[in-house]
């Protein structure tokens, strides 16, 4: 990596939970270069969500966020309010899983998309709604001069959807969240969302955190993945690389527990148990309990991510199960 | 669900139901006839001084409970004083006082609240126990410790009133806005990059625009009560200055000796006035609606 735009660094969030403190994060260490895309893959309530909000700083109120979050250097945990705003105004920008909530019910897409600009950019009316105009045009909305004066009930999700993106972009972004984008919507119009999304990154020049638990999805967009579980990372690979030669078992165990329309398989493998919080995960390897080759002392000692060739892996043994012959992949799950 | 057309539709223009229409339909015609009777008294409020009325302070002993005649449409008082024309200039201080009660109570409540539910903590803590003492405290109450203070007056009593009515407006501005501050749209407002007071001024309270407006008509049916009850008690307006709850006070001596009208009359255009002021924020609210089927 060059120089990275975004580095977390011993990044650990706890949010406030029944008079105590819960760790949803434990401890995540990325990095997202300029124009690269970055998918976050994991279960629900791995923390992938509060990982991405950490960027923005859009934490429930009585949140603690540990380790260090920097953007071009500077260091987004230690901003003023006024600093933060500006930051969240121009640095990056958020997209959400469901649009819908995300917006204003009662004002207008063209307020929507408007009001940044004015109130930021100084844009006056006339070339701010110009500006809307053309970036409506250019997620894909059709008759996009219409569509200002109407609200958001009066949208499909897919539709709404990508207004959000325009929103997004329409501050000049370097770095997008896309928190789950995609989730909420039918199958074709995710094709729709996420092909115009790519587009407009690889155009723009957009550096992309993208969180899914979508692994295909992730692999098609972006360029590096990284796997969260309970709160950790636990792998980063290339898209390619992860795929064909998961290094950790629990990464392993989501490939293979995909359904595919190559083969033809009776009942799909699945990871043997539930998936964990951080803050309930065991002292040592958090995926130890699930995992079929752990060992005594990976429920005593903590992996931390490490180099295994071109991967990084947070796993005890994956050394040893992965002798650095990439030639040989029969090691992955039967079921 | 046969026929359904699923051929994708041009986006057109939108055809929206006029502002004024989709209030029709809000305030059915009981709430619409409620909103006349606002108007009306308005209007003779406003147009009091062109109106061909007599002077409401001209006293004319020969005249003294006079009848309904030409000179006097609805009699004239213990002092030959015309009764329209006090009920006329009457309903001035009647509707102006209320008015800057409501004004006064809808802007600090509304700031106050948005500002306590924005930042929580010891603030919101702070403002909404200040908000419950002044609510458990009658705003009359309020106002005769002030005329006991500063001495009895429409300014003192009007100041009164509106600190006493701030936390009607204010608790349910606080409450609304606590329920809008969760909704994700908030948080992507503010991912935006967009300042707390824009989010405040510019979605927040638009957004809670109905029940505000809602509750600050309430409040002005409240605080019209309550100052022509302090007129009653000759703590608002001085007797010479015509007022409704004044000359329910003036009249009601007269009740006795057989002339019930003015007080009646001034008291039945102070229920006229409160009812419709509930009325149209009762529908105003959308808290009527097992109600506006019957009208």
């Amino acid at each position: 990596m060059v120089s990275a735009l975004l580095e977390l660094e011993g990044l650990r969030v706890s949010v406030p939970y029944e008079g105590g403190l819960r760790r949803v994060v434990h401890r995540v260490d990325l990095s997202v270069a300029a124009g690269e895309s970055v998918g976050l893959v994991g279960e629900s309530g791995a923390g992938k969500s509060m990982t991405a909000r950490t960027v923005v700083r859009l934490l429930p109120p009585g949140a603690t966020v540990e380790g260090s979050v920097r953007f071009d250097g500077r260091e987004v945990l230690a901003m003023s309010p006024s600093e933060l705003r500006a930051h969240r105004a121009a640095d990056a920008a958020m997209i959400f899983q469901d649009p819908r909530a995300h917006t204003n019910p009662l004002r207008t897409v063209g307020d929507y998309l408007t009001e940044g600009m004015r109130l930021n950019q100084r844009l006056p009316k006339r070339a701010s709604q110009e500006r809307a105009c053309d970036l409506l045009g250019a997620v894909g909305v059709g008759s996009p001069r219409a569509r200002l004066s109407q609200y958001p009930h009066e949208l499909s999700s897919g539709l709404l959807q990508r207004v959000m993106i325009a929103a997004a972009l329409s501050a000049e972004p370097r770095l997008l969240l896309a928190d789950e984008p995609t989730t909420a919507l039918d199958v074709t119009t995710q094709a729709e969302v996420v092909a115009i999304l790519s587009d407009l990154r690889e155009r723009l020049g957009l550096a992309m955190l993208f969180i899914t638990h979508d692994l295909d999805l992730a692999a098609a967009i972006c360029d590096r993945t990284a796997v969260m579980y309970a709160g950790s990372i636990v792998e980063v690979q290339g898209s390619g690389e992860l795929h064909d030669h998961a290094r950790h078992p629990y990464t392993e165990g989501l490939v293979a527990a995909r359904p595919s329309v190559d083969t033809t398989l009776r009942r799909l493998p699945v990871i043997p148990g539930r998936p964990t919080a951080a803050f309930e995960a065991p002292p040592g390897c958090a995926f130890a309990p699930r995992c079929r080759h752990a060992l005594a002392h990976c429920t005593a000692e903590r992996p931390v991510l490490a180099p295994l060739g071109r991967a990084m892996v947070a796993c005890l043994r994956a050394a040893e199960l992965h002798p650095q012959q990439p030639a040989d992949d029969e090691e992955t799950d039967r079921g | 669900m046969s026929g359904v057309d699923l051929s994708p539709v041009e986006a057109g223009p939108i055809a929206k139901s006029p502002t004024w229409s989709r209030l029709r339909r809000r305030l059915g015609p009981l709430g619409l006839a409620a909103l006349a009777a606002i108007g009306g008294l308005w209007l003779v409020a406003l147009l009091a001084p062109v109106l061909p009325v007599a002077d409401p302070t001209d006293v004319d002993l020969t005249s003294t409970f006079a009848p309904p005649s030409a000179g006097h449409p609805l009699g004239a008082d213990s002092n030959g004083r015309d009764i329209l024309a006090r009920l006329v200039w009457g309903a001035r201080t009647a509707l102006l006082g209320p008015l800057v009660v409501t004004v006064v109570a809808t802007a600090v409540g509304v700031l106050l609240a948005v500002v306590a539910a924005w930042r929580g903590g010891w603030f919101d803590s702070v403002i909404s126990r200040v908000f419950d003492l002044l609510f458990g405290f009658p705003g009359i109450l309020l106002a005769l410790v002030v005329a006991a203070v500063v001495g009895a007056g429409f300014g003192a009593a009007v100041a009164a009133l509106s600190v006493a009515f701030i936390p009607y407006i204010g608790r349910v501005t606080r409450a609304g806005a606590l329920q809008q501050l969760r909704l994700p749209y908030v948080a992507a407002l503010r991912v935006l990059g967009q300042s707390p007071t824009a989010i405040c001024a510019r979605h927040l309270v638009p957004n809670l625009g109905a029940i505000i407006v809602a509750q600050a008509a309430l409040t002005f049916g409240y605080a019209l009560v309550d100052l022509a009850a302090l007129s009653y008690l000759g703590l608002g307006v001085d007797q010479a200055t015509p007022d409704w709850g004044g000359i329910v006070a003036a009249g009601q001596a007269d009740i006795l000796s057989g002339y019930p009208q003015q007080s009646l009359y001034a008291g039945a255009l102070i229920v006229l006035a409160v009812a419709a002021f509930s009325i149209v924020a009762e529908r105003l609210a959308g808290r009527a609606h097992a109600w506006r089927r019957l009208w």
